[in-house]
Order: C-alpha cells, then structure tokens, then sequence
C-alpha cells in the first residue's frame, strides 16, 4: 500500500510537528503559575512538564485520543473507502496545525484542542455529510468547554477558601499550614493513583477493577500524606514574617501540584496530535475502518515525547514572557489554582472529553481570585476566549476541508 | 499572546502603600515647618513649603497612576470604590499638609511665647495620629496576603482604634490651642486671629483624614 505509507509518514510527521507546538506554547500557560510565584525556576517547570506529560499522554492519554479518533466522525461510514477516512484524518491534523500556527502569528489566543475538532468535523461534514458525525459527542464535547472550566473554577474557589478561613486567617498560620499540608499531598497521590490504574493500564495489561484500584490509590495517598507530615515537621519556625513562611511551605505542594498538572495536561493534549494518526495507523493496520484497535503504545509515547521536546527547547523562551508579566501570584494561590486544574483536566481526560488545559486553567485562576486571593483580575479574557474558541472550530474546519479536497485530488 | 498572563491585572496594594510613603514625606516636613514658622525664619517656611509642593504633586501623579491601572471590569479581593476612597483619603492628608503649608507661608506672623506649648502639643499630636495611619497603611499588603480577613484583618482593626483615640485627642489639644489663642486675643490683631484659627483648623484636618483613612481601610475588612 504505497499511497498508505505516505500518508502515514505525513501523518506521523505532522502529528509531531503538532505536539511540539503543543508542547512548546501550552508548557507555558501550564507552568506559568509556577513560575510567578518562584516555587520552580523556569528550567525545572521545563523539565518537570516534560518528564510529567510523556507519562500523563502514555498512562492516560489514549481515552481522549479515541475520541478524536473514532468518536466524533463515525469510522463505519468509511467501510467501503478507508482511504477517504485516512485523507481525512490527515487533512484534520495538517489544517489544525496550519490554524494554530496562523492564529499564532496572528496573536489570537487559540487552543490545538478546538482546532483538532475542527477539524476532525470539517472533513467529516464534506465527506460523507452531517450523518457521518456523532452530534451527541460533539454535543459532551462542546458541553466540556463549557462545564470545565466552570468545574475547575469551583475547585479552587473551594481550597483557597479552605486555605484562606484555615490557614491565613489563624492566628497561627504556619501551624495550620503544617497539619493541612499533608492532607493536600495525600489527596493529590490518591487522585493521581487512581486515574492512573482505573482501567488505565489497559496498555500495561495491567486492568484493576474499581475496588482494589481504590484501595491500592488510598494506600498510596495515605504514604504520600506521611511523607508530607515528615517533611513538613522538619520545618522549622522562624522569627520572620508568618505568612511568608506560610508560602515558603506551601511552595513544594505548587510544585507538586505542577507535575500533576504537566500530567493531565500530556494525558488531555496529546491527543490532539496523535488521534487522527492514530486512526490512520488504525486503517492501515487492519486494512478497513471498523476494527477496533487500542491505540498502540509507541505513538502516544511519540507524541509524549513531542510534548516534551516542544517544551524543553521552544518552551522556556515562551515562558520567560508569561512569567515576566505576572507578578502577582503566591504559592498557596498557585496551589489552589493548579490543583482544581489538574483534577479536572485529568477527569475530562478519562471521560475522554478534549479540552483546553489552559481554558481551564483560566477558569481555576477565576476561582481563586472570587475567593479573594488574586489582588487584581482582568476579567476582559473571557471574552477573547469565547471569541477564539467560536472562531477557532469553523476555522480549523475550513482548512481541514481545504486540504481534504487536496489530498484526494493528489493520491487518487 | 498568553491568555494567563493577561489574566492577571496589575496589583493596586503596594502602589497604595508607595502612595502613603509619598505622603509621609508631606508630613514630615510638618515638624521642621512648624520650627521655622516659630522661629520666625520666613525664607525657611518658604522653602520648606516648595518642598512639601513638590512631595504633594507626587503623591497625585502617583494617585493617577493606581487609578489609571484599576479600570472599571477589573475585579479585585476587596471593593474597587473603598480602594478608590481609601487611596482619595490617604491623598486628603497630602493636600491637607499643602494647605497647612499655604496658611504658614502667606503671612509673616508673630508666634506668641505664651502659645508655644499648645502649638507643639497639637503638632505631636496630629503628627503622632499620621503615624499610626502610616503603620495601618503599611499593612495593606500582608491583608491582600491573608484576603482582607482572619487575624491580621484584627490586628489592624485594633490599630485602626489607636488612631481614633489619638484624633480624639488631637481634637482636644486643638481646642486647648484656640482657648489659648483666645486669652490672648487683646494682644493679637484680628487678622491674626483668624489665621490663627485656620491654622488650628487645618492641622485638626490633617488628624480627621488620618482617621478617614483608617476607618476607609476598616470598611474592606471582614471578619
């Protein structure tokens, strides 16, 4: 099949041209916080997001994948030509990456996720028609957008509610900070844990069944909250100003609630570059369209590792703008906004629903500042991020369309 | 191009207590003022006066500025309104030392021995009101550290009492002062008694606004 190699070189090509993007801009807008508040240098954020996302795409990445994949446009309306479907795909990947790069350039505040649905859709449309596409998922998907950035934003309201009534209102904060710790650390394993082994280890054939995932993530969690109690014993009090001793405390837990968030963040993105591939692999594999396959390991470790190379070498110039510019954020701040983050992008990831880790993100820093912990918050942004994600779908759409007709018009 | 970092807007509490410390400098230029006006050293008040001028035109540009960066959709911890009273307050003691400077500068007078003591005493007193609103507005960024609650928010709030029961007393001391001034009212000249009054009524303003701006402040705790 020598049309199908090509297209599956492109594909792979392309796909990884994607997650480096996607690694190289979003790594930013992921860590940022971290930076801003000191608790990581700008080269540790780099590395941590890279060592985190290749595990977050290869551990959980492959539920938002198959979405993509075989979830928004119906595979079995290709049965009797696999080779439009695989047009198609590519045309999905090359016209959002195409989309992101113009909206890049052009300063506009995109996310891949909207574009890969976009363009997924816009091939999907003039292919086989509206009936070739699932509109009940397009319908959770778009819900998504909606629900988690709003979710996120109720879960950090709440823990920086929490830290702010509990901890900065005592009149003994660095105490308080020293017995709330360990619980926020244990919760994080437990979480962690348990999205890694429900039924996410299909890939390791390692498949555990809800009750002994649960007890194995609460066993974890219960060591992560005695490793959290040790540590934050051996604190020992100063003479200083308490709460800036409150952050001093608070800045390992940013810390780990930034690998987390590098976590959900390669288990949710990564599939935006490797989904489409990974339904053209899926064809060429098989030789037909509705056999269902898992997605095989070495491409979402590719895409990981994409991620990661987009992170570590384009990601730190990027960075060095976004934190430059936020100078008010402090770790307990950065802790709650992180961890409501990364909880909820890490859900979206195992419903299999894309969405957008800095839209989110957003919605988390929202949260906090309702709670009284931003000083000063420009509440304008979420208008441009309805707008870009209002443009970025038809957008992303057309060009998929564009190059669907192209590719068509080139192999067959 | 980041949409996070246009998130974030800029900070107005440390501008607010940079303000403070701009108006800090009006004040104390007060004490050396008051020396030269007893003195009788017209040219120093003169000078000492361009000095507190130029100290008040810099607290405004920097009142400008913080009111410049809290546009009307920014959304902020505490009110943006008592942020923008709390910051008019704060300017109120500038102006109001300005004005205080104004009335010494305008008329060569003769201070009376007699009226020496009151008028020191209701100096230190306003002065020492100013000071503790200096220490209250020092405190505003470990509130927006603790979000404007819990007990940091109760330790300003009993500072903030400080400071009305120094006004308190500042009120009295100004009485002390005119009741002074006016048992020696044949010795003086009618103008001089009115610039007398005005003086006293201008540094009691000075104590007042000390106190709005703590009571300003007041409003965005919570408990």
């Amino acid at each position: 099949m020598e049309t199908g190699l090509i297209i599956l070189i492109l594909a792979v090509a392309i796909g990884l041209y994607s997650a480096i993007n996607i690694g190289a801009n979003d790594v930013a807008n992921s860590m940022a916080t971290s930076v801003a508040s000191g608790a990581l240098t700008i080269k540790r954020a780099v590395m941590i997001a890279a060592v985190f996302d290749v595990l977050g795409a290869v551990l959980v990445g492959a539920h938002v994948a198959n979405t993509i994949r075989k979830g928004l446009v119906d595979p079995a309306h290709f049965v009797d030509s696999p080779n439009l479907f695989m047009f198609g795909m590519l045309a999905a990947v090359a016209g959002s990456a195409l989309w992101v790069n113009i909206a890049t350039f052009l300063h506009l505040p995109v996310s891949t996720t909207h574009a890969i649905i976009g363009g997924v859709l816009g091939f999907g449309l003039v292919s086989v028609g509206a009936s070739a596409i699932n509109w009940t998922i397009v319908g959770y998907v778009v819900l998504s957008w909606i629900i988690s950035p709003v979710f996120g934003g109720v879960i950090s309201f709440v823990i920086f509610n929490i830290i702010k009534n509990y901890i900065l209102g005592s009149s003994e904060p660095i105490k308080k900070t020293r017995r709330l710790g360990p619980y926020f650390v244990g919760i994080v394993f437990f979480v962690l844990t348990l999205a890694i082994i429900y039924k996410g280890l299909k890939n390791l054939h390692l498949d555990l069944p809800f009750l002994e995932a649960t007890l194995i993530s609460l066993l974890v969690g219960l060591a992560g909250f005695v490793v959290g109690s040790v540590l934050m014993g051996r604190y020992k009090e100063k003479d200083t100003d308490p709460y800036s001793q409150v952050e001093q405390l608070a800045s390992p837990l940013q810390v780990l609630t930034a690998c987390f968030k590098a976590f959900s963040h390669g288990a949710n993105d990564v599939a935006n570059a490797i989904g489409p591939v990974a339904a053209i692999v899926a064809v060429l594999h098989t030789s037909q369209v509705t056999q269902d396959i898992s997605i095989p390991i070495w491409l979402l470790l590719a895409g990981g590792v994409g991620l990661a190379v987009g992170a570590y070498v384009w990601g730190r110039g990027v960075m060095e703008t976004v934190g430059e510019k936020i100078t008010v954020i402090t770790p307990t701040r950065g802790f709650s906004a992180e961890f409501g983050t990364a909880v909820t992008v890490l859900l979206c990831s195992r419903l299999g629903m894309p969405v957008s880790t800095t839209h989110v993100a957003v919605g988390n820093i929202i949260g906090v500042g309702l709670a009284g912990g931003i000083s000063a918050l420009n509440l304008a942004v979420i208008k441009k991020i309805f707008y870009a994600w209002v443009l970025s779908v038809p957008a992303a759409g057309g060009f998929s369309v564009g190059l669907y007709f192209l590719f068509r018009l080139l192999f067959s | 191009m980041s949409i996070i970092s246009k998130l974030f807007g800029k900070s107005p509490f440390e501008p607010l207590y940079q303000h403070m410390c701009k108006v800090k400098k009006c004040v104390d230029l007060i004490k050396p003022l008051m020396q030269a006006f007893f003195d009788e050293d017209f040219e120093k008040v003169t000078e000492i006066t361009k000095k507190i001028f130029k100290a008040e035109h810099e607290a405004d540009l920097m009142k400008k500025e913080i009111r410049i960066n809290l546009p009307k959709g920014i959304f902020l911890p505490v009110a943006r309104g008592d942020i923008l009273r709390f910051l008019k307050e704060q300017d109120n003691i500038a102006d109001a030392t300005e004005d205080l400077a104004v009335l010494l500068a305008i008329r060569r007078m003769k201070v009376p021995t007699e009226l020496k003591e009151e008028l020191h005493s209701l100096v230190d007193d306003v002065i020492e009101a100013f000071d503790l609103t200096m220490k209250v507005s020092s405190e505003i960024k470990i509130l927006a550290e603790t979000s404007f609650g819990g007990a940091e928010a109760h330790k300003v709030m009993e500072m903030i009492e400080k400071i009305k029961i120094k006004e308190w007393e500042a009120d009295k001391a100004q009485m002390r002062a005119a009741q002074k001034m006016f048992s020696l009212e044949d010795q003086l000249d009618p103008v001089s008694v009115m610039m007398w009054m005005n003086i006293f009524r201008e540094l009691g303003n000075l104590a007042n606004h000390a106190e709005n701006t703590g009571d300003q402040l007041r409003i965005m705790l919570h408990e």
